[in-house]
């Protein structure tokens, strides 16, 4: 069966409201856990243990809470496959696995991208009224949500979140926490595998401080950076959403 | 309607279930699906459903390889599982976010279904009980007009009251362009439903009759004395009576399902034997 003749907008569109409906408890939930960590956490606790800090940028805020919410997200974009009845259900619904795949990818994905960066825009009115009653010492700059470190970040996120796809649909259960040791356990090899390369450039003496890193400005030198840049770019991306795609068409009860 | 051909399927950790087993069902029918636990019936619904692809061989449906689920195919089969699992909405909400994949569901006999099965349609899903998730279940395939409504073991947790009814909806839904495979092991709650009778046993079909094939082979009776042996084909004795299975030489009886299946699963070559000679005539 080829792929692209089961793909269908009407039907995609019906099986994203369906699940949207379905997912609107989780999706609430992980903007309510994001938020409250955000105020707390990223907004109060950051002040309040650094006094000298005069500025407030809400741009770190926002990378860690778009990533972290999401990635929790897309965790749980494919639970019903780790429960026998809920998968057998799931299954049964007449829509093609290109467009169940879909429909996730705009839900998790792009969805939650959009979705957040404007209620972060909000969020950030907000902040920006109560943080000077609070904090009077403290400016709290703008956050642009279409200026183009908000955009890189967004991609940042739409380029691994396919990894935590991954995981949604292969472990059954506790998707979040194995797909992320599933993460150490790669960045473990990697980092062993750059080692062994750049064997030369780690060992002679450098040194790091101030944003600046020696080190870091040889690796970005050495000819394999460029090949991870680009497959960080151009490949980690379809490469998850492929392997997602495939492992939902294998499905079986 | 659904065509197996050639089919092998194993569970990795067990040993072959199906070697080599083909099946045609046509449509306008209910087939009953009769085995003792472990023979494969569910196994065969599933792979039927597509939920599972065989090792080897084909199971097509309407034409189409079941195991590749393409939508199209799909919305012409529903499959009401033993175990049920129903999402967290109102039986409104499950009809309008799912009734959109069947080109044919009825929106007006859904509603009579739950009526007549009494299904509260203001509670959650998931607060019903098991007989009442099983009959909403029911009532929304059978509005789907699904080609193919797989129900298994569809008895189960149904109440005297539903049981009556659940015969009548189904007999009255089905028309020449559906087909209908009830799989059970209650066999007394889906006599004069089923027709024809597929009797599975270790991963094959021991036996595949109609109704009418059935009464003209064998004769179902109630005697103090066991007749003579090579008219024999199964007795049980029960309180000084036996309840015998015999070739037909001109009564009439009615089929009892249950002594027909303990008759197949008891001598399966017996009773080929039986209808070897119906097919000679």
């Amino acid at each position: 069966m080829s792929e692209l003749k089961a793909f269908d907008l009407g039907r995609l569109a019906g099986f994203l409201k369906l699940q949207l409906f379905k997912f609107r408890k989780g999706i609430v939930l992980t903007l309510a856990v994001t938020f409250g960590m955000l105020f707390f956490v990223g907004l109060l606790l950051d002040i309040y243990v650094d006094p000298t800090k005069v500025t407030f940028e809400h741009m770190e805020n926002f990378t860690g809470s778009i990533l972290l919410g999401g990635f929790v997200l897309s965790s749980m974009a494919f639970n019903e496959l780790g429960n026998k009845l809920k998968a057998q259900h799931y299954l049964m619904v007449p829509v093609s696995a290109l467009e169940k795949f879909i429909a996730m990818w705009l839900l998790t994905g792009l969805g939650w991208a959009v979705g957040y960066t404007l209620v972060f825009t909000l969020y950030t009115w907000v902040a920006n009224v109560v943080g000077p009653v609070l904090f009077s010492y403290v400016s709290f700059r703008a956050f642009d949500p279409l200026g183009a470190e908000t955009l890189l970040r967004i991609v940042v996120y739409l380029v691994l979140q396919g990894v935590f796809l991954i995981g949604s649909v292969r472990f059954k259960s506790y998707a979040l926490p194995k797909t992320l040791l599933a993460i150490l356990l790669v960045a473990l090899v990697c980092g062993s595998c750059a080692f062994m390369i750049m064997k030369e450039t780690f060992l002679t003496e450098h040194r790091c401080g101030n944003g600046e890193c020696e080190y870091i400005t040889e690796m970005g030198k050495h000819p394999i950076w460029s090949v991870v840049k680009w497959m960080f770019w151009s490949v980690l991306g379809p490469v998850t959403w492929l392997v997602t795609y495939l492992g939902l068409k294998e499905q079986e009860v | 309607m659904v065509q197996i051909n050639d089919l092998s399927f194993a569970y990795s950790k067990q040993g072959g279930l199906f070697d080599g087993f083909s099946l045609e069902l046509t449509a306008g029918n209910i087939y009953g699906l009769l085995g003792q636990n472990g023979a494969g019936k569910s196994t065969l619904l599933k792979m039927i459903s597509g939920l599972l692809a065989p090792k080897s061989g084909e199971i097509r449906i309407s034409g189409k390889h079941s195991h590749e689920r393409d939508p199209k195919l799909l919305q012409e089969i529903f499959l009401v599982p033993e175990e049920i699992y129903v999402p967290t909405m109102t039986s409104e909400q499950y009809e309008k976010y799912y009734s959109v994949f069947y080109p044919r569901f009825d929106q007006q006999s859904f509603q009579a279904y739950l009526q007549a099965f009494e299904v509260p349609v203001d509670k959650m899903l998931t607060q019903l009980s098991l007989g009442q998730k099983k009959k909403f279940l029911l009532a929304f395939g059978l509005a789907t007009d699904t080609h193919l409504l797989v129900l298994d073991e569809p008895t189960n947790g149904l109440d005297i009251p539903s049981k009556s009814t659940f015969r009548k909806i189904v007999a009255n839904a089905i028309h020449e362009e559906r087909t209908f495979i009830v799989s059970t092991h209650q066999v007394k709650d889906i006599e004069n439903l089923i027709d024809p009778i597929l009797i599975m046993d270790s991963g094959k079909v021991v036996f595949n009759h109609t109704y009418e094939e059935i009464s003209e082979a064998l004769a179902f009776q109630r005697l103090k004395h066991l007749p003579a042996a090579t008219e024999l084909v199964y007795s049980e004795e029960s309180f000084g009576t036996h309840f015998v299975v015999s070739r037909n030489t001109g009564q009439e009886s009615h089929p009892n399902l249950e002594l027909l299946f303990n008759a197949v699963i008891n001598d399966s070559a017996k009773m080929d034997r039986a209808f070897e000679k119906l097919g000679q005539l």
